[in-house]
């Protein structure tokens, strides 16, 4: 089907292909099972091919308009690829410490990023349920490599199970939506809802498709697996999952919503609302009882989804670039705080209880005051990122007429600095029992206070960064 | 000498200290020596900054100074907007007044991590000045909120007993009320388009939108003046704090309030200050008449001297709501001297507490027999505080009740029975610890060392000062005052 011309239309995907096949072979036939070199050949292979976005050409498309680039789309994949590299640069001493160091690791992570960059660009139901299928195939094995253990085996097959209904539920409401519209592509779908938009079998494939997308996003009401699979997988693995998927989801959802189901505005905005007020309520109250950081974090990652929310809510330019942005601030923070989980060590144990981080400042100053910028960033305390994005999702809903969203959002986040601050005070204001004179890890130490500074200085950068955003999106 | 970014230097100049000291390494007793130092130098050089700052005041002119403008996000012109007038002035000059005292008074109260301590205490200035000086909305909340980091880890990490609950309650409770500051802000920039302060005053929302704003802001400063009934964090925060922590809560933040009423509230907002007004006197009313009450019940001397700054900054609600030119100057001059005197209370109590480890009134008795001294400054302090003629509290209360009568006499009754109230408890305070002797038991004290000597004394003659020649502050003020209540 693809003649050499359009090559280039596909050219990052089709090289992430290739070099997750050969790192494949190459793992599979090489009788030095040196770790460290597939590694390097993964950092490689992702830079190569965000290298070879730039040779992607704007607005191109390629199998009738199923897959299509923009500048959007390709800026996306670019942070994607660089979240990529980020997570898996920050992760490597992680897993050789825990015996994860198999080649299967790179690869599937790279199997799993090539899904993600066609959802981004997919603009067809078919090529979306693929990508999707893709993602989170990948991402479930990733979830079960740690074998032995019952809650890494208990937490993948639970994904397994709840992530592949969520995907049937995808593909059951592509299916309705293609009994009514005769074609799964987005264009013909938009054409079809022009003309006929209160279509009720169109109104509930979206619905069932929306829910799924809720799914990987872990919006609530479609949370219930977040905190037990963010709590069984491999902290590293978490990493990806709390910023890779969440993004690409985000995209996928934000196309869908303007592109073909645009006029199906009245059946998709009071579901976006009660998702976000459900999610941001949800993550808020049931973080606060947590004692386990992972699983705080995956509540604070719920919550957080729900103020991405308000943004699509807003149905305008405004809100989605705001959703981005939050977005945007979001991921970085969240890396730095699940390195800080992964940095964590001590006699060969990883470590992730809130006690278990008590008194970390008088030891680590440094480490302490970088994961208090984190968390203030988390909770929107001024002048963090954190601050910044919530200020322009709610510019964006009170603009568009929806400031109870606004006020509700104020109010969660208030709840929400509480667990926050909890890590505060775990840090500062309580005395450790155990001996806190270990090594840090020197990779994950530095993306921690990298992430950190990014936050502090957000204001710096901020109109930049808008400018971006608006030039990509536009 | 204007072209000198003289406010941004004393915004950076303390975060630069910060960062100095978090670098500072070595053995524990050298590092908290040099950092201290380091500290009470940089808050020396800052108040040097700031009487420069007031020499090349211009104060025949009433608009804003100093002016520096860089815009920082090209949403609503969001910038980085910096100014002074006269109502400014008053509190950097207080800020940059208190701090030194505070950071010299910290090698007697501050036993471990001064290191930390020190880095907290200088961002907390810088945010305090941002706060005073910032003429964009935005900036102020970013300013606002910043502060509540910075006071959280020294009560949590310096407090007493109860410290993880006080700083969670003080955090919490205030972060709850400045969230709907943050929707007005909204609110406010979306319609107007743009977030400048002096914009927004000449720029005219309809009466509707003002009293909902206006609900958003008192929320948030209401809780941070306090006024009942929002005052219940302060008790527990001013008891908890360690010494220093209480000077700048009681000095300078709980006037982050009343500084932010008198500059958003009443200038943008001119109709729905005028038709809350009623609502507020009454408030504090409630509030300086409750207060005092639960101040007389009290056996813990920090926590009666929390709730009589509830109390005391009950007329400083009252004299700005009776907009009238007397009572927002009694406003200010009472914001100002409730900055002097309550530092010097919770002092006193500092010096107490090194010396007996307790805050109970019944553990002291007979002070006037082993710490004369003492004894002498305290009360002067204290009749201050409950605003016998002559020290700076008079001048304060006095030109808030005249203010409140002129606006209503009914009203103005009520306020000035909180003179009496007070009274009551502060003088009962002096009776039990200076002069009762319980059981013929005379506890053994050492007087004031010199260093402490000077500290208190400092206080006295500011005190003294104010109140022989109030002149000082009220003709630094009038032309501010006359330009705020010409909306009126």
């Amino acid at each position: 089907m693809i003649d050499l011309p359009n090559l280039n239309t596909i050219l990052p995907e089709f090289f992430l292909f290739i070099s997750g096949i050969l790192l494949l072979v190459y793992g599979a036939f090489s009788n030095n099972k040196n770790f460290s070199n597939i590694n390097i050949l993964t950092i490689i292979s992702i830079f190569i091919c965000i290298i070879s976005i730039s040779f992607v050409p704007d607005n191109s498309s390629i199998a009738n308009s199923a897959f299509v680039n923009s500048l959007f789309t390709n800026s996306i994949k670019t942070f994607i690829l660089l979240l990529t590299f980020l997570a898996v640069y920050v992760s490597s001493n992680y897993l050789n410490k825990n015996q994860l160091n198999v080649f299967e690791y790179p690869v599937l992570l790279l199997f799993s990023v090539l899904g993600m960059l066609v959802m981004v660009s997919s603009n067809d139901l078919i090529f979306l349920y693929i990508s999707i299928e893709l993602q989170s195939l990948a991402l479930y094995v990733l979830v079960a490599l740690r074998r032995g253990s019952i809650k890494g085996s208990e937490a993948s097959l639970k994904y397994f199970i709840l992530g592949s209904i969520a995907s049937a539920v995808i593909l059951y409401g592509s299916s309705m939506v293609y009994s009514v519209v005769g074609s799964t592509n987005y264009q013909i779908i938009k054409e079809f809802s022009d003309q006929s938009y209160d279509n009720l079998i169109l109104s509930l494939g979206l619905v069932l498709i929306i829910s799924g997308i809720a799914f990987k996003l872990s919006a609530a009401p479609f949370h219930m697996w977040t905190p037990d699979v963010y709590e069984g997988a491999p902290s590293s693995v978490t990493t990806i999952l709390v910023t890779l998927p969440k993004l690409a989801a985000l995209v996928v959802l934000v196309n869908l919503l303007t592109n073909p189901f645009i006029n199906q505005v009245e059946t998709w905005v009071p579901i976006i609302i009660i998702i976000s007020i459900l999610s941001m309520a949800i993550g808020s109250i049931s973080a606060i009882k947590q004692d386990n950081l992972k699983r705080l974090f995956a509540f604070s990652t719920i919550a957080n989804i729900g103020y991405v929310m308000i943004g699509l809510v807003c149905v305008n330019d405004e809100g989605i670039k705001a959703s981005f942005l939050y977005m945007f601030i979001y991921t970085l923070a969240t890396l730095g705080v699940f390195s800080f989980i992964m940095i964590l060590r001590r006699e060969d144990r990883q470590l992730a209880a809130i006690s278990d981080i008590a008194g970390i400042s008088k030891s680590k100053p440094l480490l302490a005051v970088a994961i208090t910028i984190l968390m203030l960033s988390l909770a929107g305390i001024p002048p963090f990122g954190g601050f910044f994005g919530k200020l322009f999702i709610f510019t964006a809903a009170i603009e568009s007429g929806y400031l109870y969203l606004a006020i509700s959002g104020v109010i969660f986040s208030v709840i929400s600095a509480f667990y926050y601050l909890k890590i505060i005070k775990a840090m500062y204001l309580d005395e450790s029992s155990e001996d806190l004179n270990y090594n840090l890890d020197k990779k994950q130490f530095f993306i921690i206070v990298f992430m950190a500074f990014l936050m502090l200085i957000f204001v710096l950068y901020a109109d930049s960064l808008i400018f971006f955003i608006n030039y990509i999106y536009n | 000498m204007n072209s000198f970014p003289i406010l941004s230097s004393i915004i950076i100049l303390p975060l630069f200290g910060a960062l100095i000291s978090m670098l500072v390494k070595g053995n524990d007793k050298d590092v908290a020596r040099n950092v201290r130092d380091l500290a009470l130098w940089i808050s020396i050089v800052e108040l040097v900054l700031v009487i420069l700052l007031c020499y090349q005041f211009d104060f025949n002119n009433n608009n804003f100074q100093n002016i520096e403008k860089k815009v920082l996000l090209s949403k609503f012109d969001i910038s980085y907007f910096l100014g002074v007038d006269a109502l400014s002035l008053v509190f950097i000059l207080l800020t940059s007044i208190l701090f030194p005292i505070c950071i010299f008074y910290t090698k007697f109260s501050i036993k471990f991590r001064t290191k930390e301590f020190m880095v907290c205490f200088l961002i907390l200035e810088a945010l305090v000045m941002g706060v005073f000086s910032c003429l964009d909305i935005v900036l102020f909340y970013i300013f606002f909120e910043s502060l509540l980091i910075p006071m959280f880890l020294i009560i949590g990490i310096w407090g007493g007993q109860r410290r993880i609950f006080a700083s969670y309650k003080f955090f919490l409770y205030t972060l709850a009320g400045s969230v709907f500051f943050l929707i007005s802000i909204i609110v406010m920039a979306s319609i107007a388009n743009t977030t400048s302060i002096v914009e927004l005053d000449n720029y005219y929302f309809d009466i509707f939108l003002q009293k909902w704003l206006w609900i958003g802001m008192f929320l948030s400063f209401a809780i941070k003046v306090p006024m009942w009934p929002f005052h219940t964090w302060l008790p527990d925060a001013h008891v908890e704090a360690p010494t220093v922590g209480s000077i700048i809560l009681a000095g300078i933040l709980l006037k982050v309030g009343g500084y932010a009423f008198l500059r958003l509230s009443l200038p943008i907002l001119p109709d729905a200050s005028a038709y809350f007004a009623n609502s507020m006197i009454i408030i504090s009313i409630i509030s300086i008449i409750y207060t005092s009450f639960v101040a007389v019940a009290q056996d813990d001397i920090k926590k009666m001297i929390a709730y009589s700054s509830v109390a005391h900054m009950g007329y400083v609600t009252a004299g700005i709501f009776s907009l009238t030119a007397e009572g927002i100057k009694g406003a200010i001059f009472q914001m100002v001297s409730h900055g002097i005197v309550s530092s010097a209370l919770f002092l006193s109590i500092g010096f107490l507490y090194e010396r007996t480890k307790s805050r109970e009134i019944k553990h002291y008795s007979f002070l006037v027999k082993s710490m004369p001294t003492f004894s002498f400054l305290f009360i002067i302090i204290v009749l201050s505080s409950v605003g016998l003629p002559g020290t700076s509290g008079f001048i304060g209360e006095l030109f808030s009740v005249l203010g409140v009568y002129k606006y209503n006499a009914f009203f103005g009754f009520f306020v000035a029975t909180g003179l009496i109230l007070g009274a009551i408890y502060m003088l009962r305070l002096v009776r039990e610890i200076i002069f009762t002797i319980e059981n013929n038991k005379v506890l053994v004290l050492n007087d004031l060392i010199l260093s402490e000597k000077i500290l208190l004394l400092f206080f006295v003659i500011i005190t003294l000062l104010l109140g022989i020649f109030p002149n000082l502050l009220i003709s630094f003020i009038d032309g501010y005052t006359l330009k705020l209540i010409k909306n009126y």
